[in-house]
């Protein structure tokens, strides 16, 4: 069941991970490899783990055991702010941005962030306005996603989508090497769905990202990935194009026996 | 609702400060000693809740052992003045204040390591019992008869000297310093610092996926408002020229929550506000005899079932409603 990666040095290597919540063995030795460049897809029916590998995978929680390696380093346990600075970037399943604060405040935090991450030191350090490049780069990333109208509205009074989108904006701050997104189109409607689709791809194509996403909707997964993952019962049962994986016939067996397809 | 540094903000901090300061200052020359005292006090306190909300408000950390810093922050400056009486007071208010942010930086590696929330809350209470029951116990600080004697200081400024302990002088060198402090405060919460104090308030866990360090903030914002609390407490001391053990008590250390659940938790001078209408319910309940504390505690009572996000909080609501009434309308997702 290992993966076999095309690429020769991939990114983002997990081998024989285990976790174990206390009553259930979520994750029973699963290998994954993302290559540079990817778009790597981890699917399943609901329960087969892939959340919990995706937080194995961003440091969000440490693996029992195994081990996890960017670019050849083990990052196994290495806490998810230290993985950030590695270049990780990670969206959650149902949005998380700053409630309280507005869009652009959001922005602000998360490009201070990636200052601070890549030892940029503020040319006025007293001053409490954000800096001039800073202010900059707000704009710009509030404009790629479609945010700029929006930017003096308290991040609550947003709808799910354009949550998403602001949580997106934030993870593009860090100019991430790996972007991570669990279930980036969860809760959406059709159109909103393809309307993320087209975004993710988009960003893909400017920032030349490799990109690990878990999602429920097919359309989705066939649109975006380059390879993809099945998860089952804390194992991968199957990798591949998605065309492989589409035509393996385990996988139509989990798909379409026993648990209902996820639309 | 949230403080931002928007253009006006500042402008509008920095005059509702010198107002005050203003007011302050001018008390001796229009009213008795008695409140000159009180509006000593106050000014102490108002750094007191002010530095406890920037845990609070800003960071997310509640701590019910403020009280023990204030504590520490007297007694330090007390036993030094009195073993060392040469060292220059500004030197020593600040060295207390740096003592007080190292303390809380021990405390706060032990304390926030694994634990927030209820953990820490519970294990700050327990710190101000331990410096409660050691201040009671030493016989150097006076146990439980409390540290007497501390004599208000001469201060030299270099071209002059201004002895403190004449007139209302303390008084007014005691109102330059909290004014010192509060600004402090507003600076923290209003900088870069200060937006990474407030992402981690927002959500630790989403700030810890943009690489922000979230212990090491804690820890600084833990440091910063305990500090500050000494130098507050530090000031105390000569002001009293009296203390004892009871400023490390619990009762104490709920002083600022009381002060910032009263007057507002998310406007920076929310816990200003708070202390201002204790002190003056303190004040005009003094000659009741066991019923100010019922008093007190019932008015607390209305003011917080009355506006749950404190008196200013409840008055920028009243604000919103009145001149954004359209917006609300059509955004029915903001009536939550």
């Amino acid at each position: 069941m290992s993966d076999r990666s095309p690429a020769a040095d991939p990114l983002l290597v997990a081998t024989g991970v285990v976790k174990d919540y206390p009553s259930v063995k979520v994750l029973k030795g699963v290998d994954v490899a993302v290559a540079e460049g990817d778009t790597f897809a981890v699917i399943g029916p609901n329960g087969a783990g892939k959340t919990t590998l995706f937080k194995v995978l961003s440091g969000e929680v440490f693996a029992d055991s195994g081990t996890v390696r960017f670019e050849g380093q083990d990052v196994t346990r290495m806490p998810e702010w230290k993985r950030v600075r590695l270049g990780f970037g990670r969206s959650f399943q149902v949005a998380r941005v700053f409630p309280e604060l507005t869009t652009d405040e959001n922005v602000v935090i998360a490009i201070e962030a990636y200052e601070r991450n890549s030892g940029k030191r503020p040319t006025h350090r007293l001053a409490c306005r954000p800096s001039a490049d800073v202010r900059a780069a707000v704009e710009e990333t509030l404009l790629e996603v479609g945010l700029i109208d929006k930017r003096d509205e308290p991040a609550r009074l947003l709808s799910h989508g354009d949550k998403k989108r602001l949580e997106l904006a934030m993870s593009l701050a860090l100019r991430p090497r790996i972007l991570m997104l669990d279930e980036p189109t969860a809760g959406m409607s059709p159109a909103d769905r393809r309307g993320a689709t087209e975004l993710i791809a988009a960003i893909r194509e400017r920032h030349n990202m490799t990109i690990v996403l878990t999602e429920h909707d097919m359309g989705v997964v066939f649109g975006l990935a380059s390879r993809v993952a099945v998860l089952h019962q804390g194992a991968v049962v199957a990798t591949g194009t998605p065309a492989e994986v589409r035509d393996d016939p385990m996988v139509r067996e989990i798909y379409l026996g026993s648990e209902p397809v996820h639309a | 609702m949230t403080a931002r540094p928007r253009g006006s903000d500042w402008r509008r901090d920095v005059a509702i400060g010198a107002i005050v300061l203003v007011v302050l200052a001018s008390l001796p020359f229009v009213t008795n000693k008695g409140i000159v005292f009180v509006a000593g006090t106050l000014a102490l306190h108002v750094v007191f809740g002010l530095s406890w909300n920037l845990m609070f408000g800003q960071t997310g950390l509640v701590s019910f052992g403020h009280a023990s810093f204030f504590a520490i922050g007297g007694y330090a400056f007390a036993w030094t003045a009195k073993v060392a009486p040469g060292i220059h007071p500004l030197l020593l208010f600040a060295a207390v204040g740096a003592f007080g942010a190292f303390v809380a930086f021990l405390v706060g590696i032990i304390a926030l390591r694994r634990s927030v929330g209820v953990y820490f809350a519970i294990l700050t209470l327990a710190l101000s019992q331990i410096v409660y029951l050691l201040l009671s116990y030493i016989p150097a600080l006076g146990r439980e008869d409390g540290f007497t004697g501390i004599r208000r200081p001469r201060l030299s400024l270099g071209f002059t000297t201004i002895d403190l302990a004449s007139g209302e002088n303390y008084y007014h060198f005691m109102l330059v310093m909290c004014a010192l402090l509060v600004a402090g405060l507003w600076w923290v919460m209003h900088s870069r610092m200060g937006r990474v104090f407030k992402s981690l308030q927002q959500d630790a866990e989403r700030a810890a996926f943009l690489g922000i360090n979230v212990g090491a903030y804690r820890l600084s914002s833990f440091a910063i408002a305990s500090g500050t609390t000494a130098i507050a407490g530090a000031l105390y001391a000569p002001w009293l020229q009296l203390l004892t053990p009871e400023i490390a008590h619990w009762t104490f250390s709920a002083r600022p929550i009381l002060y910032t659940l009263l007057g507002g938790v998310q406007s920076f001078w929310g816990p200003a506000v708070g202390a201002l209408i204790f002190a003056v319910l303190e004040y005009g309940t003094r000659t009741l005899h066991g019923l100010s504390e019922i008093v007190i505690g019932s008015i607390l009572l209305l003011v917080v079932l009355a506006f749950p996000g404190g008196l200013l909080g409840g008055l920028s609501r009243l604000r919103k409603r009145m001149s954004r009434k359209p917006a609300l309308v059509a955004r029915p997702e903001i009536v939550r």
